[in-house]
């Protein structure tokens, strides 16, 4: 009896279940930003597995939906981490713990993908430029491109190093080769071939490079008149995008050599939607077993599509091109991750198999009933590592409108959804500095009073901070629209 | 009881102690065997280093008869990294003006250096009457300066084999205020390669 309870509790505390995760998705997906960043907080106050996935949910959030200027706390601090994991390798977790394949890998502290590390130093990059920090601007642009250009060949080298790891550990615990026997290629890339096949047409980025990073940071060193630089980065956004925009801005970065005074311009970036998630399944494969085949079941992940709100997005009378799919992005890399996430699930369910057959062989009385029990507690952990940035666009338009026009209309689908005018009046830059250091101040003073920097969110919108652009400087606006939501920020212009 | 929980703390203590490991102190010349893939003390001497003779040995500077005022301009870090670039700046500004052939002016400067904003604040007593206005600077008294000194420090990675290339280039010029003209520059590369899994900051 007592063993009993021993698997029950044992199947309960291996769950590993985030116990914020239900309450982000609800109140996110119900577009209660302001409740999200304060359970987003709660959930980062001390350390978990989960950590670095809230903490960056809160920076991706806070630039989207309260300014840009203020999420630089969270992803800084996202940053730091994500380096940390990146250093000792984002998939060095696969084999660490042959222990924890008893539960399942949502036990196990999320490390964060690649493009999402490189959004973070893309966010910061846009966040110190609405502040004027050129400075840091430029660091941080350096290292999202470099950050994507490392991608590629860090998951070919990672991979084979994840599976060798995994296997090794896995063997050693056991003195046996079963694991080995039952990994390999052949095996992983018949489970790709029948469970994965819709996730190809996704995964098209196959460098990894999101092409909204060179193209971004492409336009504002266009605007630092930095040409050179910036001429490169938006030659590598156009040959992966093909989006007109990007050569458009290419010809218009032609026309601006040599030259002191020229027509300015604003740029839209319009985030759009919700990006894929995953979902989980349960299946049975054959793994050779001794000297005979059993059938074993193994949780794997799986993407479900992205959302769009919008299909279409119009500013006055010029249509946006989409330059970026962060869904497809996600995919891309899940691609890479999949064989090092499939050893995994393997071994896990090879081990959960090999102590419930021995349980039942040498468990004397109890031990079909102890062999039932563990099998219940080990089907309750039998999930796949679902966790997903949940913050992050599915889909990102581009637009680019003269300053002449007075006022700027942006629609989705056709639909008016926010408005706003072109004027003479320039000093939108020194509030989100003034802004910025109030932030700063509340949070050293009251790191724990969340409501009053909700406060500042909201005094800092409602002041009329951001309802304004300027007719003499180049702008960038980031416009993030989410199901019934718009919400802007500026993020380069006076 | 009081004594065993007085033992158990000062072994806390000590153990805590004993874990956090010794600092010491490394002389900054022999500090190069402890250096990272990122710019250090060594990279900012030797660009210094290189750029000070290559401008001290000029032609330019060896044909000067008069002293050459000179102001910091931007010095654009195009890193993945804090590069100390006022600490660069000073470190040549110093060597010029040891050289005897440059003053360096604080009254006006761009990114790379600093101007001292006493120079300005001291001018706004003129109109007050609790200073004595015969000490007060004088209109027309600053001096502009005929030299600028800019520069860039450029950052590129690589990928050869297994390892990361990272190439740094500080690239400083000297340009005649008046016309316009380069007087000098100098370019100085630091090589260094890194595992792939290292970031360079």
């Amino acid at each position: 009896m007592k063993n009993f309870i021993f698997f029950v509790l044992i199947g309960i505390f291996l769950c590993a279940c985030s116990p914020y995760s239900n309450q982000i998705t609800r109140e996110y997906d119900t577009q209660h930003y302001m409740q999200t960043y304060k359970t987003l907080q709660k959930a980062t106050q001390s350390q978990s597995n989960d950590w670095l996935l809230w903490k960056m949910q809160s920076g991706f959030l806070t630039f989207g939906y309260f300014g840009a200027h203020f999420s630089l706390y969270d992803l800084e601090a996202a940053e730091k981490q994500f380096k940390i994991y990146e250093s000792k390798g984002l998939l060095s977790n696969i084999g660490a713990n042959v222990g924890s394949t008893l539960s399942n890998d949502m036990a196990m502290p999320y490390r964060g993908l690649i493009f999402e590390g490189a959004l973070l130093n893309f966010y910061k990059a846009l966040a110190f430029s609405s502040i004027g920090d050129n400075t840091q601007a430029r660091i941080e642009f350096n290292r999202a491109n470099d950050r994507q250009r490392r991608a590629k060949e860090y998951y070919h080298k990672e991979i084979q190093k994840a599976h060798d790891n995994a296997v090794k550990a896995a063997n050693n615990k056991s003195k046996s080769d079963l694991y080995e026997n039952n990994t390999t290629d052949s095996n992983i890339n018949a489970i790709l071939n029948a469970k994965y096949t819709n996730l190809k047409q996704f995964a098209v980025y196959k460098d990894m490079i999101n092409p909204l990073i060179p193209y971004v940071s492409g336009l504002y060193f266009m605007i630092e008149q930095d040409f050179t630089k910036s001429v490169d980065l938006l030659k590598e956004a156009y040959g992966i995008s093909k989006a007109p925009i990007v050569a458009q801005d290419m010809q218009l970065l032609e026309s601006r050599k040599g030259k002191r005074e020229y027509p300015k311009f604003t740029w839209f970036i319009i985030e759009d939607g919700d990006m894929a998630r995953k979902d989980g399944f349960v299946t049975s494969l054959p793994f050779a077993i001794g000297s005979g085949v059993n059938a074993v079941n193994l949780a794997l992940p799986i993407l479900l599509d992205g959302k769009p709100t919008h299909t279409s997005y119009r500013i006055n009378n010029e249509e946006a091109n989409m330059v970026s799919s962060i869904s497809n992005l996600f995919a891309s890399e899940f691609e890479k991750q999949l064989p090092a996430i499939i050893t995994r699930a393997m071994i896990g369910a090879l081990v959960k198999f090999s102590i419930t057959q021995s349980i039942n062989e040498f468990g004397g009385d109890y031990g079909a009933i102890i062999g039932l029990a563990s099998m219940i507690a080990f089907s309750a952990t039998t999930m796949a590592d679902t966790r997903t940035s949940l913050v992050l666009p599915h889909n990102v338009w581009i637009a680019r409108i003269p300053n002449t026009e007075s006022s700027l209309h942006i629609y989705g689908n056709n639909v008016a959804l926010f408005e706003i005018p072109i004027t003479n009046d320039c000093n939108a830059k020194a509030m989100r500095l003034a802004s910025k250091e109030s932030f700063d101040s509340l949070i050293k003073a009251k790191p724990k009073d969340l409501s009053a920097r909700i406060e500042l969110f909201k005094n800092y919108y409602e002041g009329g901070n951001e309802n304004k652009l300027c007719a003499s400087s180049d702008n960038i606006v980031y416009m993030r629209v989410h199901r019934g939501t718009v919400s802007h920020t500026i993020i380069k212009g006076e | 009881m009081y004594l065993w929980r007085k033992v158990l703390v000062a072994g806390f203590v000590a153990l805590s102690i004993a874990g956090c490991g010794k600092v010491s102190y490394v002389d900054t010349k022999d500090s190069a065997e402890y250096t990272s893939a990122g710019i250090d003390y060594h990279d900012i001497e030797a660009a210094v280093h290189k750029s000070v003779q290559s401008l001290l040995k000029s032609e330019y500077v060896m044909g000067l008869e008069n002293k050459q005022v000179l102001a910091i301009s931007d010095v654009v870090n195009d890193t993945m990294q804090q590069v100390d670039v006022r600490g660069l700046t000073s470190k040549v500004a110093r060597a010029m003006r040891d050289s005897g052939k440059f003053q360096l002016t604080s009254a006006i400067s761009g990114s790379g250096g600093s101007t001292d904003q006493m120079i300005y604040n001291s001018r706004n007593l003129r109109d007050n009457d609790e200073f004595n206005q015969y000490t007060t600077a004088e209109k027309g008294t600053l001096i502009a300066p005929n030299l600028s000194l800019s520069g860039v420090i450029v950052q590129k990675n690589t990928k050869v084999g297994s390892k990361q290339r990272v190439d740094y280039s500080f690239t400083l010029t000297l340009t005649n205020l008046k016309t316009g003209m380069v007087e000098w520059d100098e370019n100085t590369h630091i090589i260094k390669v890194a595992p792939n899994s290292k970031v360079s900051w």
